[in-house]
């Protein structure tokens, strides 16, 4: 599903210790690593590009400031995602964002393109008609996955999005494995439902 | 497997976090199951469409944390410095590797503390020996000849430390004829040190009948050990009578002196021990061989006057010790001042 590249977790423990040493290029590696992955999953917790940037930033500095704290036995992606999905609940609960602007609401402020619009285009070589057809899907999966209860979607999210394994995503949100494993059941069936219609031209296009 | 089981196996399957056991068995479910394989492939279908659209995230996102980075770092409380500094620094300190070599330090360095040979200490071993056995005591306190000369007569005995109680006792008391000896053989410049006669256990019982022959001036290479056994053998003439079958006194030293003789280690141990061997003769009264030896230590300076004395002694059938005669007997008699050695002693 979504493309979070390739990141070894051993090396991001690596890093890790570098950084608790005093190398500050290593804090930039992790950084690189991971800035895309965590911003887009406070992306779509929150649907606000701006709260993306400043949860993600922040994210990154309570990184800095509990390195000392970061034991070498756990994983550092549960442990920045674990900081990440605590910070966007307190967004949540702060400004109210549960009544958050649609995915079709303007991006930024000044209003002018939707989230859809600066969404990359998957078929960038395909016809006018295919890219039509693609932008709709797009749109689809996006609606699909806003239409997501908040911890189905956030276990969807950890999983396409964050990339984390099952029992790495109970230890974030701190549910059983079973339930997490459940969530992702049920997300993947509202999912299936809502784009069913799109299922054969989807594999056509790929 | 069963459907139950792939049921709650099926999401691990599909995002391949099966080991490869469960996920074979798995997949041979869904070749046999029909709701299996069909639920399978439109969890796998909806996982291919539903691809989430990623957002690059602005551009200077990364560049805005590492700023915020590095402003963190520098206002980090002096606390938090020296917690990061004692947090690193443990788990350095925390690691095996760390913790054997410090203990291999520590071993060391203790062993060399304790192995530091401290200064002024003096290099060669000394060995203080005490309580020596009396026997041994004869043999290794020889009197030396020079210390014993020039100590006067009457502080001979009050004076040394090694002489026997008895001979304490003597020296306190009036002079005796042993006494006299005594003072003879102590004024010889050069006594028979190394002869057994000589040692202070045997001073009074024996010392008349001791040879006093200057050996140490005839050639100074006698062997100490060629004549030791025998003159040991000879002292025992004390011994107690019935004590047993086996030869004592001069019956036992005579065919040790003879040894020596025939086989010497040198001229003046030769002459030493056939001059000891004459005396044992003449005490045993084989008068004959005591004369042939006396007659061959004419032909040795050192030994030509005594010899001659002895010979003279023996001419007179009084003086001679009679054959047979008991140690006390002989040892009284040896005693007398009349004997060569007493006698040859104040020629030297």
């Amino acid at each position: 599903m979504a493309d979070t590249g390739p990141t070894s977790s051993a090396a991001d423990e690596a890093l890790m210790l570098r950084y608790q040493r005093g190398d500050t290029s290593a804090f930039a590696e992790l950084v690189r690593r991971h800035k895309s992955p965590v911003y887009n999953f406070v992306l779509r917790q929150l649907r606000s590009t701006s709260a993306a940037e400043d949860i993600t930033q922040e994210a990154f500095l309570r990184v800095v400031q509990r390195a000392a704290e970061f034991k070498h036995e756990a994983r550092f992606s549960t442990w920045l995602y674990t900081i990440a999905r605590n910070l966007c609940i307190d967004s949540v609960r702060k400004s109210k964002l549960r009544m958050h602007p649609s995915l079709d609401a303007p991006a930024n402020d000044d209003g002018a393109r939707t989230l859809l619009d600066v969404l990359p285009d998957r078929a960038p070589g395909a016809d006018v008609g295919r890219a039509v057809e693609w932008t709709k899907i797009r749109r689809s999966i996006v609606d699909a996955v806003e239409a997501l209860p908040e911890d189905q979607r956030e276990v969807f999210l950890l999983r396409e999005v964050a990339n984390l394994a099952f029992r790495e995503i109970a230890e974030v949100t701190g549910t059983a494995e079973n339930t997490v494993k459940s969530r992702m059941r049920y997300a993947l069936e509202r999912l299936r439902m809502a784009l069913s219609e799109f299922e054969e031209y989807a594999r056509a296009l790929r | 497997m069963d459907a139950e089981k792939f049921d709650k196996v099926v999401l691990d399957l599909l995002y391949d976090e099966l080991d490869e056991l469960t996920r074979a068995s798995a997949i041979r479910h869904t070749e046999q199951s029909g709701r299996a394989k069909a639920l399978y492939a439109e969890l796998r279908a909806t996982r291919e469409v539903g691809v989430l659209p990623l957002l690059d995230p602005p551009a200077d996102l990364e560049a805005r944390i590492l700023e915020a980075e590095k402003r963190a770092r520098a206002e980090r409380p002096f606390r938090q410095r020296v917690g990061a500094f004692v947090s690193i620094a443990a788990s350095y300190a925390m690691r095996p590797q760390i913790g054997m070599a410090a203990v291999l330090l520590l071993m060391v360095g203790s062993s060399l503390l304790l192995l530091r040979v401290k200064p002024g200490a003096p290099g060669a071993v000394q060995v203080t020996e005490r309580g020596v056995p009396e026997s041994d005591k004869e043999f290794v306190a020889v009197p030396v000849a020079e210390p014993v000369a020039a100590i006067p007569q009457g502080d001979l005995g009050a004076s040394s430390e090694r002489a026997a109680p008895r001979s304490r006792d003597l020296a306190k008391a009036e002079p005796t004829p042993e006494d006299k000896a005594l003072a003879s053989r102590a004024a010889a410049p050069a006594p028979l040190a190394r002869e057994p006669a000589r040692l202070p256990s045997d001073d009074v019982g024996t010392e008349g009948a001791e040879p006093a022959e200057g050996r140490a001036s005839a050639g100074g290479g006698l062997a100490k050990n060629d004549m030791e056994a025998p003159a040991a053998a000879a002292r025992s003439d004390d011994r107690p009578e019935g004590a047993g079958p086996e030869p004592t006194g001069c019956a036992a030293a005579l065919p040790r002196y003879e040894a020596v003789i025939a086989h010497p280690s040198s001229p003046a141990a030769a002459n030493a021990a056939r001059f000891a061997a004459a005396d044992c003769y003449a005490r045993l009264g084989r008068v004959d061989s005591a004369r042939r030896a006396y007659v061959a230590l004419l032909s040795t300076p050192d030994y030509a006057a005594r010899a001659r004395q002895a010979l003279a002694a023996l001419s007179s059938p009084g003086d001679a010790p009679a054959a047979g005669a008991t140690p006390e007997a002989s040892g009284a008699a040896a005693a007398k001042p009349a004997s060569p050695a007493a006698k040859a002693a104040p020629e030297r």
